[in-house]
Order: structure tokens, then C-alpha cells, then sequence
């Protein structure tokens, strides 16, 4: 029922550039390390939200002049992991099943539903979350033999549903977001919102917003920068599992 | 940052005169200012823009969960965005200027400059595909 996954994480190394010769910036051919969504015609529009997105999660999270990580960490998982949902309900052939607790609450599972979140080729990896997101933590020191196992991870998410973790990383009693993920998504979510469909201010509103189909790309392209922002105070392994878990769990709601 | 310092952090030259004729070229002046002085200021927006001064914490939170919820419903969510018509703007006079005057290879210069801010700011790209992603978006801003 809550899926197979039989492949590990595939982190997306992290691009530390370096080469400063070839690439013609507005010319020639696109480099190879572009952005998903390069040749897409609203490639301006993502590359807008995505900035966005990155630039101001810290800021929208920050409480009394001060940025809980962990609550930060799982926004932008929760985020990317609900926009991929969203992403994959553009499809109409997209196969889901939806699985009723005892409480009456719905959550939505499949294979389609898992693969929007995680790399199964090298050309998927800078569209999904996951990868994205392991590749943070590599970059900012996690050893690649640390990276959590994946059906530890949706199989806690999982377990949890119905219960009192619901909604809470694996990651330990004092690595946890301040709210559960559903109540970070219910507030943070309109918000993202206004960045995808460019509801910020003309300039934006010119540029048009970013199609559903590649809500999934833009969100799991920014789910890298708060792993990497909280280096200093989080060991990237438990920014992984946390930032992971949320972006599961919020692939899998019906409501906010 | 000085010239200096920028060519001496990014470049790893080993002959000391390509060092001062790089050195040179960033101070020659391009019109008013320098190419060094606008790619200065290149840098500085984009930093200005993606480099807000956040504390960050971890372990337990400061913030009862009512508090945090309470506050975050009620404050207002601004979008602080990146000025890509000003930087973008910015990297086209850049580039004409010192075409034109002062450096062989004005792209080289600037993306190695956005190299060393990325890497200053922690983030995961080269100074290429900053200039072309802002390069990219300015023009389309630009011709619509």
C-alpha cells in the first residue's frame, strides 16, 4: 500500500561552479547545469519563484528575530512535497489511491505519488525534492554513506499517520518543528502561492506564473538552500530526515 | 573586497604580471567608474538580496506552538525579490564598458566575481550560471 522503493536516494551533487570559460551567457547552447524548467517557455516565471521562494522562506519563518531550523527545514520539505502532489494531479491519467483512517482523515498513496518526489535518473534529479535535498547535505558535509534509508523514512510517515506523531519527523524530541507539518503548510502554503502564480507585485504579474506541472520542480529546486543555511546548528543528516519526511507527508494530504 | 583580493582569491595566478594586469583592469576607469566599481555593485544587490541576517537555532524552540501560529497568521508575509532588471542592467554596461576599454575577457571577470559571492553565501552555483540566469531573465524583462 505505501509504496516500493527500491532504489536509494540519489543526491544531485552540489554545484560549486568553478569553470568560469566556455558558457555565453545568453547565447549558444543551454549549460548543462541549468535549472529544469530552462527550456520551458515560463522558464522566466520559475526562475522568479524560485528566487522567491528561496530568498524569503527564512524570513517568513523567522519569529522574534530569531529562524528555528528544524521548523524552517520542514516548511521547505512540506512545501516541495505537497507542490509535487499538486504537480501530478495535472496528469489525468495519474494513478492514486487514497487510504481513510479510522479518524476519517484521507491521504493519497501510489507509485506516481512516490516517483514525483524521487530521482529515478540522473536527468530527474534537479526536479525532485529528494534529491535535492540529499544533495545539500552532502555539500555541506554529510558523509554519502549517511544518507537515511528511504523506507525508514515513508515507512515512519507512514506508521505515524492516525496517531500522535502525525506529522512529526523521525528525527528525534528535540529536532522538532514547532507545529506539526500540516499546521506549517496552512500557513505558509497561501504564500507560496502568491510566488508561483507571481501575485507579487506588476513586474511579476507580467512575467506570468509558474504552470502547475512544474510547481514540483521550482519547490524541489529551492527545498536545497535551508539545509544548507542551517549548517552550523543542524547536522545535515537530521536536516535531511526532517526536510524528507515533511515533503512525504505533504505529498500525501488531502486538506490543509 | 579589493581588486586585488578578488584576483588573487579567484584566479590562483602563478605570474605576478597577468595578476597586476588583471588588477589594472578591474581599476581602469569606464566612464565615471571602474569596471571593478560595477561589478562591485553587482555583487553588493545580489547579496543585498540574497543574504538577509537570519539567527538560526536549533533544538528545541524558544516559541510555544500557540505563539508561533498565533504571530505567523497575523503578520504580514512580504516578498523581498532580486532586482534582476537593476543587476541585469548592471552586467550589460559591465560588459559593454570593458569590452570596449579595459578587459579581454569581461565574462571570465564577472563570473569569476559571482563565483566568490556564491561561495561566500553558501550557495550551490557557479558564477556562470548566475550571470546567465540573470543575464537571461534581465533581457526578457527587458523586451517585454
Amino acid at each position: 500500500m505505501f509504496g516500493k522503493r527500491n532504489r536509494p536516494v540519489q543526491p544531485e551533487p552540489p554545484r560549486t561552479g568553478g569553470t568560469t570559460s566556455g558558457q555565453s551567457p545568453g547565447g549558444g547552447p543551454p549549460p548543462a547545469d541549468d535549472m529544469p524548467w530552462a527550456s520551458d517557455p515560463a522558464a522566466v516565471a520559475c526562475n522568479l519563484a524560485f528566487g522567491n521562494l528561496a530568498n524569503n522562506l527564512a524570513s517568513w519563518v523567522e519569529h522574534e528575530g530569531r529562524v528555528h531550523s528544524e521548523t524552517y527545514v520542514a516548511v521547505s520539505g512540506a512545501i516541495a512535497g505537497y507542490a509535487a502532489q499538486k504537480s501530478l494531479m495535472q496528469d489525468p491519467g495519474a494513478m492514486l489511491q487514497a487510504v481513510r483512517t479510522a479518524s476519517g482523515e484521507e491521504y493519497l498513496f501510489g507509485d506516481a505519488l512516490n516517483e514525483m518526489l524521487l530521482a529515478r535518473t540522473d536527468a530527474d534529479a534537479p526536479a525532485r525534492v529528494l534529491s535535492r535535498a540529499a544533495g545539500a547535505a552532502v555539500s555541506v558535509g554529510m558523509p554519502m554513506s549517511a544518507v537515511p534509508k528511504l523506507d525508514d523514512m515513508f515507512g515512519h510517515v507512514s506508521a505515524c499517520l492516525g496517531g500522535p506523531m502525525e506529522g512529526r519527523p523521525s528525527s528525534g524530541p528535540d529536532h522538532q518543528p514547532i507545529v506539526p507539518v500540516r499546521e506549517l503548510l496552512a500557513l505558509y502554503w497561501p504564500h507560496v502561492l502568491r510566488v508561483l502564480r507571481g501575485d507579487i507585485d506588476d513586474l511579476h504579474r507580467r512575467m506570468g506564473l509558474v504552470p502547475p506541472r512544474l510547481w514540483r520542480a521550482v519547490t524541489a529546486y529551492a527545498s536545497a538552500r535551508p539545509i544548507i543555511d542551517v549548517k552550523e546548528v543542524l547536522d545535515p543528516r537530521v536536516a535531511l530526515i526532517i526536510a524528507m519526511e515533511s515533503a512525504i507527508y505533504g505529498s500525501k494530504l488531502t486538506r490543509l | 573586497m579589493t581588486p586585488e583580493l578578488l584576483v588573487e582569491s579567484t584566479f590562483r595566478l602563478e605570474s605576478a604580471a597577468v595578476k597586476q594586469a588583471l588588477v589594472k583592469a578591474l581599476k581602469a576607469p569606464v566612464g565615471t567608474s571602474s569596471l571593478f566599481g560595477l561589478m562591485n555593485s553587482i555583487v553588493e544587490t545580489y547579496s543585498a538580496a540574497l543574504n538577509p541576517s537570519h539567527v538560526f537555532y536549533s533544538g528545541p524552540s524558544l516559541t510555544p506552538a500557540a505563539s508561533f501560529v498565533a504571530a505567523q497568521s497575523s503578520r504580514p508575509m512580504t516578498v523581498r525579490t532580486i532586482r534582476h532588471t537593476e543587476v541585469g542592467g548592471m552586467i550589460e554596461k559591465t560588459m559593454s564598458a570593458a569590452a570596449k576599454n579595459t578587459a579581454d575577457d569581461a565574462m571570465t571577470l564577472l563570473a569569476a566575481h559571482l563565483d566568490v559571492l556564491m561561495r561566500q553565501l553558501g550557495m550551490p552555483y557557479s558564477g556562470n550560471k548566475v550571470l546567465a540566469d540573470l543575464l537571461r531573465t534581465y533581457r526578457e524583462l527587458r523586451d517585454r
